[in-house]
């Protein structure tokens, strides 16, 4: 089960990366900060691991994968009813669809460019995150009971005319790919996951191979050819970011364990270079 | 959070001296290990420093009476090397302390003591899962149970 500490640190992650900076006092982190009954200790050493290897927000060029396990955590927050006000829970499949909006690369390649913000405004969900007066309407309806706490501590959402062609029902998942990558090519999106991003590169090379010299279907060979033409640095500096977040909190649980697990097969990581690189994180923190 | 061997240092100068006979069952217990001589003079340099140089300088002196005691336990201890049990009860320990959540400082002290008798590739597999055990347990090994008490503490 994924720690509460890791759900806020998750949401934090999501919530700056909205924002673009840093800012510890966003009314949805405070909201999570109380469902999640967690001090500010708690947030601060949340708070605290992001200033440090978040950067100037490109995470030393991971950031894709570090808002992906963010939103996977916090997925899960959700799911297992870590998160039970359905007025968060609703603010945060939004703060996570609008953050997985704007990755979604654009179909004309100078279009980021072109963009106003007018144009932005019209196509995108907008998160007001710092607007304390502002209150969204459907939070209410969901809970009115909650009222107390969506006031003080909600994020605040507005909502532009085009937001009811926004699929409330959408998966963030089926969005990036990370759960069930095989349906990915008749998703109308064309983000990926990081991981599979990083594939992707040699992907068709190992298909045509693969059609021509081997005639085979066996898909672990195909993975196999895949993992050994990926970068090698690549993969354990995606690896090393994601064991730095494991310990963020000076515990890591069966879940993140679990995560791990499956990458090192994903990336092809060995068990000896995995401890090489806990021995180093270790030495580092101290 | 003390490891076995430097426990037995600690029993064999008990009263300040270690005598002849102690010596050798810390000898015996060095080969049951199969402890790494950097790492049993990495042990032996801390136990200098922190506990002999003191007692040096104080000019205490014993009879190196902790023999009795430590051959009793080295004896028991060197079963428990050869017992088959010792890898699944590192891998179910492991794996237990991540369930209940494990910190740096836990991860550190169970690969210290671990290293001392050759299972901290075990103790990190079962942390990391790359191996898994079926088996429950509620009592230990006697040479465990330093490291189970330390991994099942607030």
């Amino acid at each position: 089960m994924v720690e509460p500490e890791r759900v806020l640190h998750s949401v934090m992650v999501i919530a700056f990366e909205r924002k673009g900076i840093i800012d510890e006092n966003l009314k949805i982190i405070n909201a999570v900060q109380k469902e999640l009954s967690l001090g500010n200790d708690e947030k601060n050493d949340a708070l605290n691991h992001i200033k440090k290897f978040r950067g100037v927000g490109d995470w030393s060029g991971k950031r894709d994968a570090v808002v992906s396990v963010a939103i996977d955590r916090i997925e899960e927050a959700v799911e297992i009813k870590l998160i039970n006000n359905p007025s968060i829970q609703n603010a945060l499949k939004k703060l996570i669809d609008v953050t997985l909006n704007q990755q979604i690369p654009r179909n004309n390649s100078l279009s980021a460019f072109e963009d106003s913000e007018d144009d932005t405004n019209k196509n995108n969900l907008q998160l007001e995150l710092n607007d304390d007066t502002e209150i969204e309407s459907d939070m209410k309806e969901n809970n009115p009971q909650e009222n107390t706490i969506i006031n003080k501590n909600s994020l605040s959402i507005s909502e532009t005319d085009d937001f009811e062609d926004f699929d409330e029902d959408i998966d963030p998942f089926d969005l990036i790919g990370g759960r069930n990558p095989i349906n990915q090519q008749n998703n109308s999106s064309t983000y990926r996951d990081p991981l599979d991003e990083l594939m992707d590169e040699v992907d068709d090379e190992v298909i045509e191979i693969e059609t021509i010299e081997l005639n085979s279907d066996n898909d672990n060979k195909l993975v196999n050819n895949k993992k050994n033409v990926e970068p090698k640095n690549e993969r354990l500096e995606m690896y090393r970011m994601m064991l730095d977040t494991v310990w963020v909190d000076d515990l890591i649980d069966p879940s993140e364990v679990a995560l791990l697990a499956r990458k090192r097969k994903e990336l092809d990581i060995s068990f000896e270079t995995h401890m090489k690189l806990v021995r180093e994180m270790l030495e580092d923190s101290d | 959070m003390k490891t076995v061997f430097r426990t037995a240092l600690e029993i064999a100068w008990a009263d300040g001296s270690m005598s002849k006979k102690g010596a050798l069952i810390i000898e015996k217990l060095h080969d049951a290990m199969k402890l790494e001589n950097s790492l049993r003079e990495k042990i032996e340099e801390e136990f200098y420093n922190e506990i002999l140089n003191s007692r040096a300088e104080n000019g205490e002196r014993g009879e190196g009476k902790g023999d009795t005691e430590l051959e009793s336990w080295v004896n028991s201890l060197i079963d428990n090397l050869e017992d088959d049990e010792l890898e699944k009860q590192v891998l179910y320990l492991s794996r237990r302390c991540v369930e209940i959540g494990l910190s740096k400082e836990k991860w550190l002290f169970g690969i210290k003591f671990t290293k001392e008798f050759n299972q901290s590739n075990t103790f990190a597999q079962g942390v990391w899962m790359e191996k898994n055990i079926q088996v429950e347990y509620n009592d230990f090994l006697k040479i465990l149970e330093p490291l189970a008490n330390v991994l099942n503490s607030n």
